[in-house]
C-alpha cells in the first residue's frame, strides 16, 4: 500500500527521455531541451535526496546509447575508458596496468553489484562527493575529455581531473557540456596510497577520503600528488605539503614526520574553517600513518636486498 | 511512457512514469509481495532483482532502461534449479537469513556464485582469503544483520561447492 508521503510519484508527470544515438543527435537533443539532465547509470539520480530536488516534469538525455562513450581503448602505455563504462569493467580494464591499490581502491567504491550499475562520468558528475573516484583519478594523473554542446558543431577538450572541480570540490562542468572519457598513462614504477575513514554516501559529514602517489627513485620520493575529499566540504590539494616533500630523503625521522603533518593540518584549517575537528585530526593521521608506512616499505625491502 | 519487458516469464507492456524505479513498478503495478523495499535510497539492499541474469538494485533502475529487459525476482528465482544449490546450504548450514532480508540475501549469494565461477570454474576447489573478503563485502549490500558474518560465508562456501560440482557433473 502506497501512502501518500512515500510515493513520489503521485503528482510528477512522466519525464520526458531523449535516448540520442550518435554526438551530433546529441547535440541536436540539448538545444531542443536545454534543460534537461544527462542521465549516466542513474545510481546517484535515482537516490530519494536527488529525485525529489528535480524539476517537475524533467527532462531527461540518456546516455546509454552513444558507442563512444562505452569504449576502452588501451595502448601499451595507456588506457582510455568512455564516461558510460561502469566501474566494474574499469577497474577490470585497469588490473593488467595499475598495482593492486588501485583496483582495491576502485572496488572500495561500492559492492561489485553497485559498481555494476554506476559509471565512470555519473560517478564523477555528483553534485557533493559520493565517491572516491575523483581521488583515485587524481592520483592516477589521469585526464578528461570534455565536450561541449553548445553549438551545432559539437567540440572536445582534454582537462587534467583537477580541473573538473574547484577548489570547494564543486563541479566546474557547465550543464551543456559531458565527459566523453578519461585517459591514465601508466607509470609502472609508481606507489599509490588510499584511504576513506567511513563511506561518503552513508557518512559524509564525518568522512575524509585521503590518496596519494609518488615515484621513489632510490631513497628519494619523487612527483608526489597528495589529494583529501571531505564529502560535503570538498576537495583540497595541498601543495605546501607537497613542495615539502619534493625530493624527500626516505626514511623520514619521526620529528619531521610531526611538523610535516602539523603544517598539512594548519594549511587544511586555513582552506576550510568550517571543517569538523574530527576530519581534521583524520587527515593529519592518516597522512602521519602513510609516511610511517613509507619508512616501513622503505626498510623492508633494504632488509630484503641485505639477505640478498 | 510505454514500456515492454518480461518478468518472471510473462511479458508486460506498461504505462508508467518513464523515471519510475522498478522496485516500484513491481510492487506497485505488479503486485509483486517478495520485495521489501524501504528506503528509496540505495541503503537496505532489499530491492535485489535479476536483470538480464545480473544481480541489480531495482531502486536505482528507471523505467526508461526496461525496455527489452528479463526481469527475475525472487518469487520466480525460487522456483529454479539455481536456487537448489543455495537452499541445500541453507539447509546444511542450517542457518537462514529472517524473512525480510531471506530473498535479497539469497539474490546476492547467487551473484557471487556466478562471479566466483565466472572467473575460476574450479573456485567451488579452493576458496582463498581474498574470495571470503569479497563474499563479506558483496553480503555487506544488504544491511539486515539477522544472521552472523561468518554464517552467511560458510553457506555461500557450500552453495559454490554445490553449484561447481553440478557445472562438472552436467559437463
Amino acid at each position: 500500500m502506497i501512502t501518500e508521503e512515500e510515493d513520489v510519484y503521485e503528482n510528477l508527470k512522466s519525464a520526458t527521455v531523449y535516448t540520442p544515438k550518435n554526438f551530433s543527435e546529441l547535440s541536436n537533443m540539448k538545444m531542443l531541451a536545454p534543460k534537461a539532465i544527462f542521465w549516466g547509470g542513474g545510481t546517484y539520480l535515482m537516490t530519494r535526496e536527488t529525485n525529489e530536488n528535480l524539476d517537475n516534469p524533467r527532462e531527461i538525455i540518456s546516455l546509454d546509447k552513444i558507442p563512444e562513450l562505452k569504449e576502452i581503448f588501451r595502448t601499451d602505455n595507456s588506457i582510455e575508458v568512455g564516461a558510460m563504462v561502469n566501474l566494474d569493467n574499469f577497474a577490470a580494464a585497469c588490473r593488467p596496468m595499475f598495482k593492486d591499490e588501485v583496483i582495491q581502491a576502485i572496488h572500495s567504491i561500492g559492492t561489485q553489484i553497485i559498481r555494476k550499475q554506476a559509471t565512470i562520468g555519473g560517478a564523477l558528475c555528483t553534485r557533493t562527493i559520493k565517491t572516491n573516484l575523483s581521488v583515485i583519478l587524481y592520483c592516477m594523473e589521469a585526464q578528461v575529455e570534455i565536450r561541449s554542446l553548445k553549438r551545432k558543431k559539437s567540440f572536445s577538450r582534454w582537462i587534467p581531473i583537477s580541473s573538473l572541480y574547484d577548489s570547494n570540490g564543486k563541479l566546474t562542468l557547465s550543464d551543456d557540456s559531458i565527459i566523453v572519457k578519461i585517459k591514465i598513462y601508466t607509470q609502472k614504477d609508481k606507489s599509490y596510497f588510499f584511504r576513506n575513514t567511513g563511506s561518503p554516501m552513508l557518512d559524509s559529514d564525518t568522512t575524509t577520503i585521503f590518496g596519494i602517489s609518488n615515484l621513489i627513485n632510490q631513497n628519494n620520493l619523487l612527483s608526489t600528488r597528495i589529494i583529501f575529499a571531505y564529502p560535503q566540504i570538498g576537495l583540497h590539494i595541498p601543495e605546501e605539503t607537497i613542495t615539502q616533500l619534493a625530493n624527500q630523503f626516505i626514511p623520514i625521522n619521526p620529528q619531521r614526520i610531526q611538523k610535516l603533518a602539523q603544517n598539512l593540518g594548519t594549511n587544511i584549517k586555513k582552506h576550510f574553517p568550517n571543517l569538523s575537528e574530527l576530519q581534521l585530526e583524520q587527515s593529519t593521521r592518516i597522512f602521519e600513518s602513510y609516511l610511517y608506512y613509507l619508512n616501513r616499505s622503505f626498510l623492508e625491502l633494504i632488509q630484503i636486498h641485505k639477505r640478498k | 511512457m510505454i514500456i515492454n519487458f518480461k518478468v518472471d516469464g510473462k511479458y508486460y507492456n506498461l504505462n508508467v512514469n518513464s523515471d519510475k524505479a522498478l522496485n516500484k513498478i513491481l510492487m506497485d503495478d505488479l503486485g509483486n509481495t517478495s520485495l521489501n523495499s524501504q528506503c528509496h535510497n540505495a541503503s537496505c539492499g532489499n530491492c535485489i532483482v535479476l536483470i538480464n541474469s545480473q544481480a541489480a538494485l531495482s531502486c536505482l533502475v528507471p523505467a526508461f532502461k526496461l525496455n527489452d529487459t528479463v526481469i527475475q525476482t525472487f518469487e520466480h528465482y525460487q522456483k529454479t534449479r539455481l536456487y537448489r544449490d543455495i537452499q541445500k546450504a541453507y539447509s546444511e548450514v542450517e542457518r537462514t537469513p529472517c524473512p525480510r532480508c531471506f530473498a535479497a540475501k539469497t539474490l546476492i549469494i547467487e551473484s557471487i556464485l556466478q562471479s566466483l565461477l565466472k572467473n575460476d570454474s574450479q573456485k567451488y576447489k579452493n576458496i582463498e582469503e581474498k574470495d571470503k573478503e569479497f563474499i563479506n563485502k558483496e553480503l555487506s549490500l544488504n544491511s539486515c544483520h539477522c544472521i552472523e558474518t561468518q554464517e552467511l560465508i560458510r553457506i555461500v562456501e557450500k552453495a559454490l561447492d554445490y553449484r561447481g560440482r553440478r557445472r562438472v557433473r552436467k559437463s
